[in-house]
């Protein structure tokens, strides 16, 4: 297999280490906050595979530039949507720290096995 | 384009957007005037649905829009035709029914504080699913699936209980890994073809396939998992039965009765569109479809296995649900037109019926405070209506002669033995069976069970919409003719 | 958080803040930024003030319901600017294409219902900033 494709185009094999890394915290690790940065960290990495689509080797930024009206630019377009894109998780970051914080308010812990631990020993106080 | 009838496909969604910002504001001055002004622009979405219908089904022709006058392949596009309209009634439609059911009900799921914020989320969720529906452009779908998304973590912490925070934050957190799945597979389709409006993808994407295949099943396997996620295909399900066992009724009828669905009929109409040659042209489509089937009957006999051990009604109808979804992915995964047509019946039927059960058990839980299975004894005698709604929902969910639940297995079943996959009649005999063993027992408790002293019924506001659900679910058994006609023109336009 | 210096400097500090964000949103049509940059420059300007001079002093300036209803509004906004391209006879949130005036690319004044938009968008953005922190640091509500 030819690697040197992969190192020329790294940005895409970097967003997969970044979403794959983020992927396993989200699943594996045991606290709602480190949960939350690993689901920030595999969204930059979607993101990151996304602006890197809009890069072509050796392309300015697309602004006009009345010196040089015929060269070759970057796509924008991935930009602007990953613009969205950011927004999008910066409220999914923000609803879900809204949420850790009633958790920790409730539970008095943000381990989810000690939740659920806290969680079966009430509802077995109840019956 | 002049007047409003060109406007027609945004304007339910622009009216919902509109009428769910002024929410709060309203219930700032007015509290009391919030549920019935939601339930009267939910109907005005539901005439503008069908009035798309009605030019639908006139011209024949699918309606094209594009948002802003930037016409495609620039603009935002939507695109409705006999599909979108489907499920835009079906969600309009159902939505009316649940919203007029809080008008009487939401004092008592909600605190005062929490009402005008919690029809802002039911109207955005109600916005964004259509948006999922009709959206022509692939970044829109996402944006409208982290849209719904949010909005449905939202509809059930509302309550704010110690449940339902935990529930949330774990639909929250799987729906965030789903939609960065999809988001990562419309990257890389934007990659190969350059275009994100669904028909010029479409068009570049059957050029150029062939040279990229491993790209190709990257992007079908991240759209299975991703949508599988959000639509709790069965080893994907863990979040939905905490999410909708302990979110407030009109909320678990909304989630468990539309919103899975939506994210399953966006999934098939990617790979009705987006993906549909090469999926035909390199012999993926028999693998895409072994795997659809391979998961649809997992949540079937996993869901209804599940259902059977649950002591608690809500958690019990949440697991059905699981196994439910496994009938729709079942119909899809077949992909021949009779199935997809039973699928689409079945998003019908199963949206009726779930959340009749949902709110019937609402009604029940507040006036008795039953909420386990042991809890209904006598429920027959002490809510004779409410217990009535319920009983003829879980009969159709078992499938019983008469009732709507019938027509999709009789379709599902001949659509099976269509295609040539006889094991599968198996699983929904078994089905069937499960789904008696896990209803029977609430329904002979509620009608054998000791009688305890009459209850009063719920109020009439809550008992309308229950009935109304409840008394469609037999009406399509007996006279499935007009949903079965339109579903199978969208079958048909799907599969062509 | 009981500082004089932080007090004082606080005070010189959030009007040149909230300038620049204003300056952001204004010039959303303009230059980099927009609506939901400057209006994130103009919340965390009002977070600034509740760290420094607590949750109290804040809410006797600007009260939940205020805030709620400034929030709602700003996206009722955007959906009513967005009308305006239909009421002329075009399509939702058509600008130029609606016979909308444009005026000089560059100035401040141009790009008709964007400039308004992105005014909606950056009070809605800073109230949501502002309601959102209130409601992480708020004990019970």
């Amino acid at each position: 297999m030819d690697w040197s494709a992969l190192l020329r185009n790294y940005p895409y094999a970097v967003s997969l280490v970044l979403f794959g890394l983020g992927i396993h915290t989200v699943l594996a690790r045991p606290n709602l906050l480190i949960k939350l940065i690993g689901l920030n960290i595999m969204q930059c990495g979607v993101f990151l595979f996304l602006v890197a689509t809009g890069n072509l080797a050796g392309a300015r930024p697309p602004i006009i530039d009345p010196a040089q009206p015929n060269g070759v630019y970057a796509n924008p377009l991935p930009t602007a949507l990953i613009l969205t894109g950011i927004v999008v998780s910066v409220s999914v970051t923000a609803f879900a720290l809204g949420l850790i914080v009633q958790v920790h308010r409730m539970y008095g812990t943000i381990d989810p096995t000690a939740i659920v631990a806290a969680y079966r020993q009430q509802k077995g106080a109840a019956e | 384009m002049n007047g409003l009838a060109d406007n027609l496909p945004v304007l339910p969604v622009i009216l919902l957007l509109l009428s769910a910002y002024l929410m709060p504001t309203i219930a700032r001055f007015r509290p009391r005037w919030c549920a019935p002004l939601a339930t009267f622009a939910t109907g005005c979405s539901t005439l503008g649905a069908v009035a798309l219908a009605a030019r639908v089904l006139l011209t024949g022709q699918p309606v094209e829009y594009s948002v802003g006058g930037w016409n495609p392949p620039w603009g935002i596009g939507l695109r409705i035709g006999y599909p979108e309209v489907f499920m835009l009634l079906v969600l309009n439609g159902v939505c009316v029914a649940i919203l007029a059911y809080t008008i009487a009900d939401i004092s008592h799921e909600l605190p005062p504080k929490a009402v005008g914020w919690y029809y802002t989320i039911f109207l955005l969720l109600l916005a964004a699913m259509s948006g999922i529906v009709m959206a022509h452009d692939l970044f829109n779908l996402y944006v409208f699936m982290e849209v719904s998304g949010i909005a449905a973590c939202a509809l059930v912490c509302a309550k704010g209980s110690r449940e339902s925070v935990v529930a949330a934050l774990k639909y929250l957190f799987l729906a965030a890994i789903g939609s960065g799945f999809v988001l990562f597979a419309i990257g890389m389709l934007y990659l190969l073809t350059g275009q994100l409006n669904v028909g010029y993808a479409a068009a570049e994407l059957a050029q150029v396939w062939s040279a990229y295949p491993r790209v190709l099943w990257v992007v079908i396997s991240f759209f299975i998992v991703g949508f599988g996620v959000k639509s709790a295909l069965f080893p994907l399900h863990v979040w939905l039965p905490d999410a909708h066992a302990s979110a407030p009724s009109p909320s678990s009828a909304i989630l468990s009765g539309l919103v899975v669905k939506v994210y399953a009929f966006a999934l098939i109409r990617l790979f009705c569109t987006v993906l549909a040659e090469p999926l035909a042209l390199s012999g993926m489509r028999e693998e895409v479809r072994f795997i659809l089937l391979a998961m649809a009957v997992m949540a079937i006999v996993g869901g209804s296995l599940f259902a059977l051990v649950q002591s608690d009604v809500k958690r019990l109808l949440a697991y059905s649900t699981v196994a439910q979804i496994g009938y729709i992915f079942l119909g899809f995964g077949l992909g021949t037109r009779t199935a997809v047509t039973a699928a689409l019946l079945h998003v019908l039927f199963h949206a009726l019926m779930k959340s009749g059960l949902f709110l019937s058990a609402g009604a029940i839980a507040l006036r008795t405070g039953a909420r386990s299975v042991a809890g209904y004894d006598g429920m027959g005698r002490r809510m004779p209506l409410s217990m009535g709604v319920f009983t003829v929902c879980a009969l159709s969910m078992i499938g019983l002669p008469g009732f709507s639940g019938l027509i999709t297995k009789w379709y599902l079943g001949s659509a099976i033995i269509a295609a040539g996959y006889p094991l599968l009649l198996l699983v929904l005999v078994a089905s069937t069976l499960l789904n008696t063993l896990y209803y029977l027992p609430v329904l002979g408790r509620a009608y054998q069970g000791p009688a305890a002293e009459r209850a009063v019924e719920a109020p009439a506001a809550m008992l309308v919409p229950m009935l109304v659900l409840g008394g469609l679910t037999i009406l399509f058994g007996f006279w499935p003719s007009l949903p079965l006609a339109l579903a199978g023109k969208a079958a048909r336009v799907l599969i062509p | 958080m009981d500082d004089i210096i932080l007090r004082e400097i606080s005070l010189i500090v959030i009007p040149f803040i909230q300038m620049y964000g204003l300056y952001i949103i204004l010039h959303g049509h303009l230059s980099p930024g927009g609506g939901f940059a400057g209006g994130m420059v103009l919340g965390l300007s009002m977070v600034l003030f509740v760290l420094v001079h607590g949750a109290e002093r804040t809410l006797k300036k600007i009260s939940h319901d205020a805030a709620t209803v400034v929030e709602s509004l700003g996206t009722a906004w955007y959906i009513v600017i967005g009308l305006v391209g239909m009421a002329k006879g075009a399509t939702f949130l058509m600008n130029q294409g609606a016979g909308i005036n444009v005026g000089t690319p560059g100035q401040l004044l141009s790009s008709g219902l964007i400039l308004l938009i992105t005014a909606g968008v950056g009070v809605k953005v800073a109230s949501t900033i502002l309601t959102l922190f209130m409601a992480l640091i708020e004990e019970d509500h």
